[in-house]
Formats: C-alpha cells, sequence, structure tokens
C-alpha cells in the first residue's frame, strides 16, 4: 500500500520511538479502544494511566505533541500487552491518545508518587527530530516519477497538526515543490472510531472541513503554489460504515504529475 | 572546641549574619521604592535635542540600569525615533524611554504627570486617557496610565487579517463592565460606526530586539499551535510571532509603521527611509541592570550582566528543554555550596558547580549575600519544578499537568522569552485566575457551538483583555499574551501586560497561587533579586 510504504520512507525521516515502535515487528497483544478520564501519577518522572474495564492501563510518561489532558476525558486506541507493565498500568503499545475538546471537570486526578515509575530520565529532553532541525529545513527529498497518495492521522475531534504530523506535512510539502506537479487534491475526512463496547463515536462533522483547511494552508504556507491546491471535503461516512479507528479521520493529500 | 567545631560555628555565624544583611538589604530595597523622589532628570521628551552616549547609566529603585548602543552615540536631533513625526507632539522615545529600559515606568509616568500634567504629549487623549472622551487634565482621566502604566489600544472587531478582510470570529463578545466607558461609547465603542475593542497593556521594551525579531527563528513550525510560521517578506525569514502583546504585528516594520499611526498620529506613517533608521537603532540598542544597590557591579565575579553580552549573544537559542544555562551571564555566581543549599526539588539532577567563585573571598558581606541569593533565584527559576496546569497551548503541547520549571515558558536563552512563539494564557487577564481589576473592562466572551472551545476554559469566558483572540478571532486563544523579555525589569515596574504586578514580588506571588508552588518568604526574595539583576 503507497501509504504504508512512504510511512516507511517517512520513519527513517521522523523515527520518534512510538512511531518506530510502531513499525518494529508487532509484538501479540490485544486491540484496545475505550474513553476514560486520564490520571496523572504525580512520580519523579511523571507518567499518565487511564482505567477501562477494571483494568488500569499506562499512556505514557512526559509526551511532546498529544498529551493527555486534566480537565478532558481521552480516547485511547492501541495494542495493550498484559504481561508488560509502566506506573502501575498495563502497557498499550502503540498508543494513540485523542483527548477530547469538551471540558469535563471530572478528570482531575493527580495521584500521589507511589514508587511505581522510574526515577531516571530528563524531562528536558525535546524529541531529537526537533532538536535536530533547530532552525534547520528538512533535506529535499526525491522528485516524485508518479501518481502518489498520502495521508496524514489527526486527533480525534482534533484539528491540530502535533509535532509529527507537522514533519509529515513538511515532507509531503517539499516533495510536492520538488516534482512536476500539476494539481494537490487535499481531501479532509470526520470519522469515527469503535470501541472495546461495541459503540461508535462519531466525529463532529464541522471537522473535516478544519482539518483540510489546516493542511491545506500549511501546504502553500511552505511553498506549494496556491493555484494548484484544491481543497475538498470527503462525505461523512455512512452509518455503519467499517472504516473504524484512526484511518478514518484522516486527511488525504493526492499528488497529480503533469504529463510530461 | 576543636578546631573544626570552630569552623562550622564561625560559618554558621557567617550565615545567620548574611541572611539578616539580606533581609535587610530585601527591606532597605523596599523602603527605597517608596522614599526616593521620582524625577524627570532622565526623560528624553520628544524633539529633544541630544547626543545618547553609546553606553549611558540610569538610575532605577534597586540599581542601575545601561543603554549601550552598539553602533556609538546616537544624536536624537532628526532622528524619526526621537522626533515627533505626528500632530500630537510625540515621538517612539516618548513611551519608550532609555531610563527606563526602553520601557516606561509608573514612577516616570507619575513624575512627568507631576511635572507637567496634561501637557506631557505622552498623556495624549488618543490612548493616553481612559478613553479620548474624556475631560483632558483631570487625574482621572488618565488613571490606567498613571496607576498601572497602562496604554489604550483600540483593536478592531471583528478582526482583521493581513489582507484587511473582516475575520469571521468564532466567539460574540459582550461588554460586561466598563469602567473606562471606551468600550461602550458611541465614537469608540463596540457598538459604533466603526467598532472597536479597547484593551490597555504596558509599552514593551524597545531594545535587545534581535531576540525579538530573530533573523533565523528556531523552526518552520508554530510548534505548539501547528502552524508554519509566516514569510517575512522583506527578508525572506520565517518570523518569530514574537513581537507585541498579541503578536498582531508580524514585522517590526509593520509594528512601527502601526505606532506612527496610532500613538503618534502620523498621517501615512513613517516612510520607508525614516523606517529603515529606527529598525537599524532598535537592532543596535540593548538594555540591562548593570549595578545592584546592595550587591554592586553584576559584571563581576565571575558574572557578566549587562547590555553587552545581550549584544554578543545569539538569538533564539533555548535554553530550559536542552538545559542549556538559560543565562550563561549569571552561571559563574553558581557554586557547589549553593546548589547543595537548595531545600526544593529540582525537575533533574543540577550540574556540577565550581567549589568557589572569582574573587569570592574578597566579598563585602552585602554582596556576597546577594550574588548568593541572585545565583539561588536562578536555580529555583531555572530548576525548581512545580505542576504547571490549565495553560493554553502550554499544557495542549506538553501534558496537563506537567511538571516543569518558570523556564518552561521562559525558555529562550538570555531574554526569558519563548522561542515557539511566546503566546501562552498563563491566566493574567483571564478569570477566575486573574488579579481582580475593578478598572479595567470586563468582556464575556460566548464562543460559537461549532468552534473548538478553549481547553481550559471553555465556552463562557470573562476577561480583561482577550489578547491572541482579538486578532484571530478564535475562541480557544482568550487570553494568549506573548511573553516580554525579562531583561531591564529593575528599570520597568509594572509588569504583565495588563500592569497586574505592580513590582517584582507581585509577580512571584501570582505564580505562587497560580501553580500551588509553595514558595517561602526566602525563595520569594531569591526569585526577585534574579529578576531584578536582569
Ligand atoms: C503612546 C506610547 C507609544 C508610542 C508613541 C510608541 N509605542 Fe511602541 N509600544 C507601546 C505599547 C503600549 C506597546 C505594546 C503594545 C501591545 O503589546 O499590544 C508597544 C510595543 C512596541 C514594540 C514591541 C516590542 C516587543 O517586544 O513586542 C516595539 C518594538 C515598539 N513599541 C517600538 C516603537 C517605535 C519604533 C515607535 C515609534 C514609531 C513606538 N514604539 C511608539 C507604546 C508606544
Ligand atoms: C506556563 C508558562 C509560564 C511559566 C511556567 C512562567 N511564566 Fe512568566 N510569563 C508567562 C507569560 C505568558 C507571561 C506574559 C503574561 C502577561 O504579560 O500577561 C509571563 C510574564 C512574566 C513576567 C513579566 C515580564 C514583564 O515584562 O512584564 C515575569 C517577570 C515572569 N513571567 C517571571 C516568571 C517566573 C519567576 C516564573 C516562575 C515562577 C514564571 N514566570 C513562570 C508564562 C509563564
Amino acid at each position: 500500500m503507497v501509504a504504508r510504504k512512504w510511512m516507511a520512507t517517512l520513519g527513517v525521516v521522523i523515527s520518534t520511538p512510538a512511531l518506530a515502535q510502531s513499525l518494529a515487528a508487532p509484538s501479540p497483544g490485544r486491540p484496545v479502544s475505550f474513553v476514560a478520564c486520564p490520571e496523572f501519577r504525580n512520580t519523579a518522572r511523571q507518567c499518565w494511566l487511564a482505567e477501562s474495564g477494571g483494568k488500569t492501563y499506562y499512556i505514557g510518561a512526559f509526551r511532546i505533541g498529544t498529551p493527555p489532558q486534566l480537565l478532558h476525558k481521552v480516547l485511547v486506541e492501541g495494542v495493550a500487552h498484559d504481561d508488560q507493565s509502566s506506573c502501575g498500568g498495563i502497557n498499550i503499545d502503540p498508543v494513540q491518545i485523542s483527548p477530547l475538546p469538551e471540558l469535563d471537570f471530572s478528570c482531575d486526578a493527580v495521584l500521589p508518587d507511589n514508587g511505581t515509575a522510574p526515577r531516571e530520565g530528563s524531562l528536558f529532553d525535546l524529541p531529537p527530530e526537533v532538536l535536530a532541525r533547530n532552525g534547520g529545513d528538512v533535506p529535499t527529498p526525491p522528485p516524485l516519477t508518479k501518481n502518489m497518495a498520502f495521508a496524514v492521522t489527526l486527533d480525534f475531534d482534533r484539528t491540530v497538526l502535533n509535532l509529527v504530523n507537522q514533519a509529515k506535512v513538511e515532507l509531503i510539502a517539499r516533495t510536492i515543490m520538488a516534482s512536476p506537479v500539476a494539481r494537490v487534491i487535499v481531501t479532509g475526512h470526520a470519522g469515527q472510531s469503535r470501541l472495546d463496547d461495541g459503540s461508535v463515536m462519531r466525529e463532529a462533522p464541522e471537522v473535516a472541513a478544519r482539518r483540510m483547511a489546516v493542511v491545506r494552508d500549511a501546504l502553500i504556507a511552505i511553498g506549494v503554489p496556491e493555484k494548484i491546491v484544491d481543497g475538498r471535503i470527503a462525505d461523512s461516512l455512512p452509518e455503519g460504515s467499517s472504516v473504524l479507528g484512526p484511518e478514518s479521520r484522516e486527511v488525504t493529500i493526492d499528488v497529480v504529475l503533469a504529463r510530461p | 572546641m576543636g578546631e573544626s567545631g570552630a569552623r562550622v560555628m564561625l560559618a554558621a555565624a557567617t550565615a545567620l549574619f548574611v541572611a539578616s544583611v539580606a533581609a535587610r538589604a530585601s527591606h532597605r530595597a523596599n523602603d527605597r521604592v517608596a522614599t526616593s523622589a521620582p524625577t524627570t532628570d532622565n526623560i528624553i521628551p520628544a524633539g529633544a535635542d541630544r547626543i545618547l552616549s553609546a553606553y549611558a547609566t540610569f538610575p532605577n529603585p534597586t540599581g542601575t540600569l545601561a543603554v549601550f548602543n552598539a553602533d556609538g552615540p546616537v544624536a536624537t536631533r532628526g532622528h524619526p525615533f526621537f522626533e515627533p513625526l505626528g500632530r500630537n507632539g510625540r515621538a517612539c522615545v516618548t513611551c519608550h524611554q532609555p531610563a527606563d529600559a526602553m520601557s516606561l515606568s509608573v514612577r516616570s509616568i507619575r513624575a512627568r504627570w507631576a511635572a507637567a500634567g496634561p501637557k506631557d504629549s505622552l498623556f495624549a487623549a488618543v490612548d493616553g486617557a481612559n478613553c479620548p472622551n474624556l475631560p483632558v487634565g483631570q487625574r482621572s482621566s488618565h488613571s490606567l496610565l498613571l496607576d498601572k502604566g497602562l496604554f489604550r489600544i483600540p483593536l478592531p472587531w471583528p478582526p482583521r487579517d493581513p489582507a484587511g478582510r473582516a475575520i469571521s470570529p468564532e466567539f460574540d463578545i459582550t461588554v460586561v463592565s466598563d469602567p473606562t466607558g471606551c468600550n461602550t461609547d458611541r465614537v469608540y465603542g463596540l457598538k459604533s460606526s466603526n467598532p472597536h475593542i479597547s484593551v490597555f497593556r504596558r509599552p514593551r521594551m524597545a531594545a535587545n530586539m534581535k531576540y525579538v525579531e530573530p533573523e533565523r527563528p528556531l523552526s518552520l513550525w508554530h510548534i505548539r499551535t501547528g502552524e508554519v510560521r509566516p514569510l517575512d517578506p522583506a527578508t525572506g525569514h520565517r518570523l518569530g510571532g514574537n513581537v507585541m502583546s498579541d503578536g498582531r504585528a508580524p514585522t517590526l516594520i509593520a509594528q512601527m509603521v502601526d505606532a506612527s499611526r496610532t500613538h503618534m498620529a502620523m498621517k501615512g506613517g513613517l516612510s520607508p527611509a525614516q523606517q529603515t533608521q529606527v529598525r537599524k537603532f532598535l537592532f543596535q540598542v540593548y538594555a540591562a541592570q548593570v549595578t545592584d544597590r546592595a550587591g554592586g557591579r553584576l559584571d563581576t565575579g565571575g558574572a557578566y550582566l549587562g547590555p553587552r553580552a545581550l549584544r554578543d549573544g545569539k538569538p533564539a537559542v533555548v535554553g530550559a528543554y536542552s538545559a542549556r544555562p538559560m543565562f550563561p551571564e549569571i552561571e559563574g555566581w553558581v557554586t557547589q555550596r549553593i546548589a547543595s543549599s537548595i531545600k526544593w526539588i529540582p525537575l533533574v539532577k543540577l550540574p556540577p558547580f565550581p567549589a568557589t567563585r572569582a574573587g569570592e573571598a574578597s566579598e563585602a558581606p552585602a554582596q556576597r549575600a546577594f550574588r548568593d541569593s541572585v545565583a539561588r533565584g536562578y536555580l529555583s527559576f531555572m530548576y525548581r519544578q512545580f505542576l504547571i496546569r490549565n495553560v493554553a497551548d502550554l499544557n495542549a503541547f506538553i501534558g496537563n499537568p506537567v511538571k516543569q520549571t518558570c523556564a518552561a515558558c521562559h525558555n529562550m536563552v538570555q531574554t526569558g522569552m519563548d522561542v515557539a512563539p511566546g503566546y501562552l494564557d498563563l491566566g493574567t487577564t483571564t478569570y477566575p485566575t486573574a488579579t481582580p481589576a475593578p478598572d479595567l473592562p470586563l468582556f464575556r466572551i460566548d464562543c460559537h457551538k461549532d468552534t473548538p472551545p478553549h481547553p481550559y476554559l471553555g465556552r463562557e469566558i470573562y476577561t480583561t483583555d482577550p489578547g491572541r483572540a482579538l486578532i484571530t478571532g478564535r475562541c480557544a486563544d482568550v487570553g494568549k499574551v506573548v511573553i516580554q523579555q525579562m531583561r531591564g525589569l529593575a528599570a520597568r515596574a509594572p509588569y504583565f501586560a495588563g500592569g497586574s504586578a505592580q513590582d517584582l514580588r507581585a509577580v512571584v506571588n501570582f505564580y505562587d497561587t497560580r501553580f500551588r508552588i509553595g514558595y517561602t518568604q526566602d525563595e520569594i526574595t531569591d526569585l526577585v533579586n534574579f529578576m531584578g539583576a536582569l
């Protein structure tokens, strides 16, 4: 699949630990998808937990990009490994975190340090790709030789490009700028996710247009000529559609090359 | 008593003595603020014929500030920063005074009122009064300027994009309380034929500009908002977004043209030649504190504070997250003795520091106490951890809450600005965290249902200044203010964009309450001394 192959190329460029792990050989586990209040454990290295179906899950430590938020429920999607735990919770890896936009004052748990998290580790670190790019640009990628479809997956009900998506969009823009491109079609989707309890959560339909605009504006601001970019909004997914989970909330970027 | 016992006693006695000197020094500092008579001796009026020397020093309540013109002395006559070019007799220097670190302190504003009253063009009705419709010359008409150093900033509503087209805002704005009368006025208000919202803000420093508008910003992206930084058409560089408290002027050129038209009532604004001359001036003028009354020179004993180090520094370098020294000029005062005396929990293990600092043996007790205090304050700023919560967009980016330090936000080396760029809703202008300000207008923001809410305040927000949201029209931007540089602080109280902290102690108290830090009085004094030395 085009997107998968492209992800692999991208992995070399931006290799965040989460992405690198998701590209490595998968260890067995069980898929999970649930909405819960995140809980903040105030340990030396601070960690995030969430409870679902009577189990406590570990959903990450200090993280940059889209971290959990008190005052907001969070949609957790990923693969749980019951034999691995951190900070007193079952590991979910890979894990995708989507803090839900609306306020929820019931999510306010700050738990004391109970010695479950490692004390070592720097809290100052930015992801290496951010530090490495301090002021610099992504190197010019090779030009495309055939039409290509790219995709950027956003957090549930959100339209902000997180750090990983910023790197993706930048690479896509530079690829387009290095290629003989006739048209770029940016399409925003509003998606849905099936939760462990069988229910389906649907995104607000207006996020499709906002997402499209965010990616389109970014491509143009980086340097893709405005006149070749076409923004579209995908029809909302029909009720009962089998596309569920993160891949349903994409912005797709179809690049059509000029005929020689 | 053995020799080592005697030494312990001696050390303890010295520590006590030093502590009491430090305490007295800080009391004296407060007394000085209250008693020393403000004067207009150092004020440069618009249109003055002076030579601003390459290196000039000016007294302030806790020491002296130096203004350094790296390109040499500046003749004010005929210079567009100093000449009254508009119709109201004002120049840039009217509001950006060298003695006040190229900003303006309430002390000197009051001195000017006492000396000349409304005849000083500083008090021009356009923005030096609470509202232009108020009777000129009465103190009460200028109370926000005289009490808090605030100028009126009228902003069009709805906001306009850079091309001048109206933006459709994501929220409705209602004036809940209007003590100045300006927001409900028939001519100036929100319901007038030319609707404007008036907010009231402090002048920002017009110095050390290479840090405010770096030639080479950190990255292509506003990493927190996920937007691409705009291009400066003049230079082809990506812009940092740190100019003005709401980032409304993308470049300093745009800012100064705007300033000349509004503050100075200059038809057409500065000419291109004048713009170039002002810009050149701004990029070579540096301002920072250089002496402290109790502690002496700030560039000796291993420290090298002052404006020259700012000239030599590199802009847009991130300190905090990569654990580079935030203020390398102070590092020389930090010793192992000081580092091991701290009682709070550092965010990361402190690096090793030398056993002594240059000339430590010959320091006078008051000087030693001061340097120790500044060093402790600096360590606290950089390393003392607390839980930062509910700050848009910082917490959305690194977790809410997040265990971090002052330097998480004030992360640019040597200035304490925010490289990211700096607009954050710290809560200085949004309730419930804002310091109550019955003298300021109060707005209610009602965000539309189909727009993303403010992440911590939701869709109904009360604020004295919606900040960045008045420019973008976005609900999630309500209350966001661009971090100022942290230099020359001693010369330019009060603090925060809305003048809500009358002194540095009030700044620290705000954070202590906001983030439930639990500082001791000594810790607060250390932070105050540290910031006052910048
Ligand atoms: C009436 C007082 C006044 C006058 C006159 C004035 N300014 Fe300002 N200046 C301000 C205020 C108030 C702000 C902050 C505005 C805000 O944050 O919204 C400011 C902000 C600035 C900043 C932004 C600094 C930063 O770090 O963001 C610069 C630079 C500046 N002024 C330069 C100038 C220049 C150049 C002129 C003359 C063309 C000028 N000012 C005239 C009051 C004034
Ligand atoms: C969550 C981010 C954040 C943290 C943490 C933070 N600040 Fe700030 N700081 C800001 C913002 C935003 C402003 C501008 C607010 C305004 O002007 O209303 C500011 C302004 C200031 C100013 C005012 C400067 C001026 O010119 O008026 C000082 C001084 C200051 N901070 C000191 C500190 C100290 C000391 C700490 C640690 C106790 C600290 N800050 C922690 C975000 C932060």
